[in-house]
């Protein structure tokens, strides 16, 4: 049986899709599986082995095709045909629409397979595998659940539990020396392709700061992308920070060897949930961590309280000093880390989930009860007050 | 002054002239089309048909046969040029692997015909410049962006016959262009699909 699985998401969501790759091949042991995806997220091959054969969708290239003068107007759809034709010569028996997106379900219309699972186009129509798959709107899922189990209820692959177990089939040898035992390895992601989702560089040193103060023999590590090792030099000399830039299969690696990983909203965050290290996530700007948030269960989710969070992906932050930014402070996160738990949760300044997840992803807030909060509050006006 | 004239080189390579215009290098014609042929390699690589506008002496042509398994279609103006070309190289032109045409109407709608997606334009200077305008309004059927060229070369080549293009497609704008093909109802639902992704792609 030969399975053909479409994923014209973004590199975060191709990670975070990974279970269902697992789910599939616990149902179809012997099937041969197939990817597409957008070329540059070719990356992610690094960490996903379950798929025998990868397929490259090389989607700057058409975008350049159609936008330069020197090539006739039918050579960029050209090239999306003859992608489709060169799958459709491989003759899939079953077809599965892995995003929600008006693009790969009229990408599924030119796939001839036996069987499609998921939303695709049909001619003109829009069809839908299974009902909950109704509720989505091309490009947004109305649906309150996270989005791994809206596919896996939607593919009635949520008979088992969820196996974020990446790259089985790569047997890749760790790139690293093992770490050091004793000393507490804490590792960030300090970076995210979007700016909107980013913590102050202030607040990171003074967190570097702070956890060297309370444990000055920690390991602390930051992993970035190669690309953005420029971007975060600076940072890494100032705060003596060691920078790893790396491909996923290293940060994947790295982050299974850490005690504790502090992550933005980024691709980074889906490999954690294949790791024994803690997660704290913390999520800014559009960052919408209800859909596709950390899925391992005791992990924690930092979020601000500023009215306007979560933001639209594309809308663009008003503000000079976003307020999100702001809201998750130094002394949250330290507290999340563990690295200071005699920190009152009345002195918090975010919102906190915490992850309990069992066999779908949920969360239960921290609750900080509102006379704490009030005290607290009075407390920090008495004490930014010029004559205290 | 005759339009054409051949000339042998010292080396023994036949060259031409077209108007008192050299159609190549006098000194390494050879190691010129080579050089032109390893300029376009990312345009060639994995096409099914390779158009090359100019023949000219022919080296450039038959070096591009030599490095590739795709069809050749060679346009040239000058019958003299053609002629030469297909003698000297008579046994790419038996194995069909190059085909031979002129700039005439007949010749060109025979060229479209022939002409299998994906396809590239390769245009060699010395010879097409000679003759630019009318190899210009060819270029335009095959890769153009005017809505007659659409009409009359670019799905036609893709084997689409019955349709209507609206004239009032927005070609200066390809996202706009994508969006209105993408409603042509005389276009297969296939065809429709496709300048729908397009329209998403280049928003």
């Amino acid at each position: 049986m030969k399975i053909l699985l479409v994923n014209f998401l973004r590199l975060g969501d191709i990670i975070m899709m990974a279970p269902l790759i697992n789910d599939i091949k616990r149902r179809y042991p012997s099937a041969e599986i197939h990817q597409l995806i957008f070329g540059e997220f070719s990356i992610v091959r690094q960490v996903i082995g379950q798929v025998d054969q990868w397929h490259l969708m090389p989607r700057t290239l058409i975008q350049e095709t159609a936008a330069s003068s020197e090539s006739g107007l039918l050579d960029a759809p050209d090239l999306i045909l003859s992608l489709f034709d060169e799958l459709n010569s491989l003759n899939f028996d079953l077809a599965i629409n892995m995003s929600h997106t008006a693009f790969s379900a009229l990408g599924m219309s030119l796939i001839s397979a036996r069987e499609k699972w998921g939303t695709y186009f049909e001619g003109d129509q829009l069809l839908y595998s299974s009902k909950s798959f109704e509720e989505v709107d091309l490009g947004e899922v109305k649906s309150q659940l996270h989005l791994l189990d809206w596919y896996r209820i939607g593919f009635r692959l949520n008979d088992g539990p969820v196996d974020w177990r990446l790259n089985e089939r790569s047997g890749q040898k760790s790139l690293l020396p093992s770490a050091q035992s004793g000393r507490k390895t804490y590792l960030f992601q300090v970076l995210s392709s979007d700016s909107k989702k980013s913590w102050n560089r202030e607040s990171w040193k003074r967190l570097f700061v702070e956890i060297r103060r309370t444990d000055p023999f920690a390991e602390l590590k930051m992993v970035c992308a190669p690309s953005e090792a420029s971007q975060l030099s600076g940072l890494s000399k100032e705060s003596g920070v060691e920078l790893i830039p790396c491909g996923l299969d290293q940060a994947h690696d790295l982050i299974r060897r850490s005690d504790v990983f502090v992550t933005l909203d980024t691709s980074t965050k889906h490999l954690a949930n294949d790791s024994p290290a803690r997660i704290v996530e913390l999520c800014f700007g559009s960052a919408d961590f209800a859909k596709q948030g950390v899925y391992k269960r005791d992990s924690l989710i930092l979020t601000p309280k500023a009215h306007c969070y979560p933001c639209g992906h594309s809308d663009r932050c008003p503000l000079v000093q976003r307020d999100c930014a702001t809201e998750i402070s130094v002394n949250d996160v330290l507290w999340a880390m563990g690295i200071r738990s005699r920190v009152a949760r009345s002195e918090l300044k975010c919102q906190v989930f915490e992850t309990t997840t069992e066999s779908e992803w949920s969360i239960s807030p921290i609750e900080i009860s509102k006379g704490e909060n009030q005290i607290e509050a009075q407390k920090r006006i008495a004490e930014e007050h010029p004559e205290a | 002054m005759n339009q054409v004239e051949f000339l042998t080189l010292p080396s023994g390579d036949l060259v031409s002239r077209v108007r008192g215009i050299q159609t190549c290098s006098f000194i390494e014609p050879r190691m010129e089309a080579q050089s032109w042929v390893n300029h376009y390699q990312e345009n060639i690589r994995g096409r099914r048909t390779l158009v090359v506008l100019g023949i000219g002496s022919g080296y450039h042509v038959e070096a591009l046969a030599q490095g590739s398994n795709s069809k050749i279609l060679a346009v040239e103006k000058h019958d003299a040029l053609r002629v030469s070309f297909c003698e000297r190289f008579s046994s790419r032109i038996e194995s069909k692997q190059i085909e031979v045409f002129g700039l005439d109407e007949q010749s060109l709608s025979q060229l479209i015909d022939q002409v299998k997606t994906p396809f590239t334009v390769l245009t060699f200077a010395p010879a097409a410049y000679l003759d630019l305008p009318e190899f210009r309004a060819l270029y335009d059927v095959l890769c153009g962006r005017e809505t007659s060229a659409l009409l009359t070369g670019q799905f036609r080549l893709r084997g689409l016959q019955d349709f209507f293009v609206s004239s009032e497609i927005n070609l200066k704008s390809p996202s706009e262009s994508y969006r209105k093909l993408a409603k042509e109802q005389s276009l297969s639902t296939r065809w429709r699909n496709v300048f729908k992704m397009m329209g998403e792609l280049i928003r």
